[in-house]
């Protein structure tokens, strides 16, 4: 099963990542969430994701507990990023459970960046169940300084 | 593989520690487990997503178990956020255990951020004779 997810920005004009980057802008200064951004945009999508950038690079993040690097297949296509693996947890033997809360299973998960990405350098990397893809950006969707000049 | 393995995985919010404040600023999540008891033994398996093994503290005290997983930001400081989905903070859960547990023998383990401790349980109480010495 694949399950399509888009996030909801239109380019830099959407007012809900400006909210985000408000939201982050003042937990700097107060080093914490206040109650009106206390809210995350959740997509329902199994692994939910974190999207970073910085000038060079996009950076995604999700939390996949119990799974090894080669246990997460990863792919690119254009700007699109796909996640995707089967998590199991195998009954123990001879042991009866009081509390399972654990849950297992297959997932896939489509991720799509708001700007062009060099595919052939994204690198990914799993450490204590947390996934780091970066994406470095393509040259032409590099921000470019552009000097003011005077007579 | 079981029926359970094949079906897809729906996300959901990390649950929030709400009640007693803790002295570190962040926000507090529980961890998910799965208890589980075999004959001589309470095996106890967390998901804690970002904590590496030297940033977990395990603690037994009057019957009552303390985890609790410290987690670094994964973020650096330049990164701009695009969309937040999840939030990062620490785990920290507690349980009452009823069975008499081995302290000296409980071991913890981490692997891929899911924490496995084992808890042996005391071997039965061996009678023991008392002499008694003559004055």
């Amino acid at each position: 099963m694949i399950t399509r997810t888009f996030f909801p920005w239109s380019g830099a004009g959407n007012p809900l990542s400006q909210l985000e980057r408000l939201s982050r802008q003042l937990d700097g200064l107060t080093g914490e969430r206040g109650p009106l951004f206390g809210w995350a945009p959740v997509s329902g999508v199994f692994p939910l994701a974190n999207v970073t950038e910085t000038p060079d690079a996009f950076f995604v993040r999700a939390e996949l507990p119990g799974l090894g690097a080669d246990q997460i297949d990863i792919s690119i296509t254009g700007n699109t990023l796909s996640i995707s693996g089967q998590r199991a947890i195998p009954d123990e033997e001879g042991a009866s459970y009081h509390r399972r809360e654990r849950k297992a299973g297959a997932f896939s998960r489509m991720i799509t960046l708001p700007g062009d990405v060099d595919t052939e350098k994204v690198s990914a990397r799993s450490v204590n169940g947390v996934l780091t893809v970066t994406l470095p950006k393509s040259e032409a969707a590099k921000p470019r300084q552009i000097k003011v000049k005077t007579n | 593989m079981d029926k359970k393995d094949k079906q897809s995985m729906v996300a959901r919010e990390k649950q929030e520690v709400t009640g007693a404040e803790t002295t570190r600023p962040g926000r507090t999540f529980t961890p998910e487990v799965d208890i589980l008891e075999k004959e001589n033994e309470i095996v106890i398996l967390a998901d804690m997503p970002g904590v590496a093994a030297n940033d977990l503290n395990v603690g037994l005290a009057d019957n009552i178990l303390t985890l609790e997983g410290l987690t670094k930001d994964a973020e650096e400081e330049n990164e701009m956020t695009v969309v937040r989905e999840f939030e990062t903070g620490k785990y920290f859960r507690q349980f009452t255990l009823a069975d008499s547990i081995d302290q000296a023998r409980i071991e913890a383990s981490m692997s891929n951020g899911v924490m496995r401790l084992v808890l042996p349980k005391v071997a039965k109480a061996q009678p023991r004779k008392i002499s008694v010495k003559a004055a």
